[in-house]
């Protein structure tokens, strides 16, 4: 179910999904962005050691897309929607790690 | 909160009311758990007790043939049963066994014994069917256990029954008790592997369920893993285009990282399984990819098996598979379902088409029992 929920296309795609309205809100501040995704995740704010614990995939360190843009436009080709160019493809790869990270977290599959 | 996603008023959660109101010292003994049974681990990330003496057989495989093949055409010689042909099954015997749904409505029960020869075979005599000559070749290499008893009348209590241990739901199955107790040799794959063929004996009868290599109450990494039929025994093992591995390994870093301070607020064990279920997953799309590659085998190997062996997916292809993609890495415990057993009528022409598979032919025997480690290798 791991291989599932990281790498079926469909989920891809619903992670840029989320990606995309996680950076079309909050302006540019990366803090707020990334409180906004937590809670449309998991319906709760994160703890101030969840928000350090984002680790390479923290858009505040160094993108792993920068300078990759072929890269970042490969995860986000994944399924039918097309690719939403409001928003610059670099920044939007790295979210949709985030958010592909946080759809796998074990509160965000669990139903208690 | 503004600009924040609005949602109904949540019910507290199972998980939050447990954090909240057991108040500290509870909340300290599920953490400290959590953390007890992470520290039993053997590296791979199962919970391992470890066995207290030491073993001779290091690994299992499981040839399960669902259905249920006629033991009296096959394995057990009943001569006596001829002097009964056609006539009423004694009570003597009956003692009032209950009837199953499909056979209480009949007016007569008469005995019927089998139409196929038995002759004895190697140095111990043990008589077998004539349609099993080359298990009868190896006869004296192998054991057999003619004291096995059961109360199930029916497919799906009884195949519970063996691999669960109780005709009731909800128990662990064998696989899972092995890989509980002795813990997995293998870091690449998991350490019970489940592998399903569809005979042409009877298709469609008689299902398989997954409760049958389920982990009951044990921790659920120790459940078996089905690998699929056909080329690619596990789906979606590549990673999106754009991630590499270092990526997904940083990915998964930061996963089991949440995942991790979430188990230290709960003290749910499965979040420690969750974290070695994906684990497991990153080492498996490494692992599997050439497991089903059988090109380095021999030919006269291949045909040892019979000529399904090339086709994926088949039971004579999983007896290859199973031994030498498996085993020989180290999976501790590998079961075969094989379906199409259910022989109700035609017997005599469908066990010699059953026998034909590999389960009577002599080479994926040596393999099978070789690469169980059975008995000749030191633990």
């Amino acid at each position: 179910m791991a291989l599932v929920l990281m790498n079926d296309p469909t989920f891809v795609e619903a992670a840029r999904g989320l990606a995309v309205r996680t950076m079309l809100r909050e302006g540019r501040d990366d803090v707020a962005r990334v409180e906004w995704l937590f809670v449309a995740v998991t319906a709760r704010r994160p703890g101030p050691q969840e928000l350090e614990t984002k680790g390479p995939v923290d858009r505040r360190s160094a993108n792993p897309f920068s300078g990759r843009p072929q890269a970042a436009r490969e995860l986000l080709s994944g399924g039918p929607s097309p690719l939403d160019k409001r928003v610059d493809v670099v920044e939007q790869a790295a979210w949709t790690a985030l958010a592909s990270v946080l759809l796998n977290t074990d509160e965000a599959i669990t139903r208690e | 909160m503004s600009g924040l996603p609005q949602f109904p008023v949540m019910a507290v959660n199972r998980r939050a009311l447990f954090g909240r109101a057991a108040g500290g010292l509870a909340t300290a003994a599920l953490a400290s758990l959590g953390r007890a049974e992470s520290s039993s681990t053997d590296g791979t990330g199962l919970s391992v007790p470890g066995p207290h003496f030491a073993p001779r057989a290091r690994r299992v495989i499981y040839l399960f043939q669902s259905g249920g093949p006629s033991h009296i055409d096959l394995f057990d010689h009943k001569p006596q049963l001829a002097r009964h042909h056609g006539k009423e099954l004694p009570d003597s015997i009956r003692k009032g066994q209950r009837l199953t749904e499909m056979t209480h409505k009949q007016s007569k029960f008469p005995c019927v014994s089998s139409s196929l020869t038995f002759k004895p075979y190697g140095e111990c005599g043990r008589h077998l069917s004539e349609v099993l000559p080359h298990i009868g070749s190896i006869a004296d290499e192998i054991c057999f256990v003619k004291s096995m008893h059961t109360e199930a009348i029916n497919h799906d209590p009884a195949i519970t029954m063996m691999n669960t241990g109780t005709q009731q739901l909800g128990k662990p199955s064998r696989g899972s008790w092995l890989s509980y107790g002795l813990g997995s040799e293998s870091r690449e794959l998991p350490s019970y592997v489940v592998l399903i063929s569809q005979g042409t004996g009877r298709p469609g009868g008689q299902p398989l369920f997954s409760r049958l290599w389920s982990s009951g109450f044990l921790p659920s990494d120790h459940q078996g893993v089905r690998f699929r039929r056909g080329r690619d025994p596990v789906l979606f093992l590549a990673d999106p285009p754009g991630i590499d591995r270092s990526g997904r390994r940083a990915m998964l870093d930061g996963l089991a990282r949440l995942n991790r301070l979430k188990q230290r607020q709960v003290g749910d064990p499965e979040i420690e399984t969750r974290i070695t279920q994906y684990e497991m997953a990153f080492r498996m799309q490494a692992s599997v990819p050439d497991l089903v590659d059988v090109s380095d085998e021999t030919e006269s190997t291949l045909d040892g098996y019979g000529s399904a062996v090339r086709t994926p997916g088949t039971f004579a292809a999983n007896c290859l598979f199973g031994p030498r993609g498996l085993a020989e890495r180290g999976v501790r415990f590998i079961q075969l379902f094989h379906r199409g057993w259910d022989q109700h009528g035609g017997l005599p022409k469908a066990c010699a088409g059953r026998a034909g598979t590999p389960i009577s032919r002599r080479r994926p025997w040596s393999r099978i029992s070789n690469a169980a480690g059975c008995l000749k290798t030191r633990w």
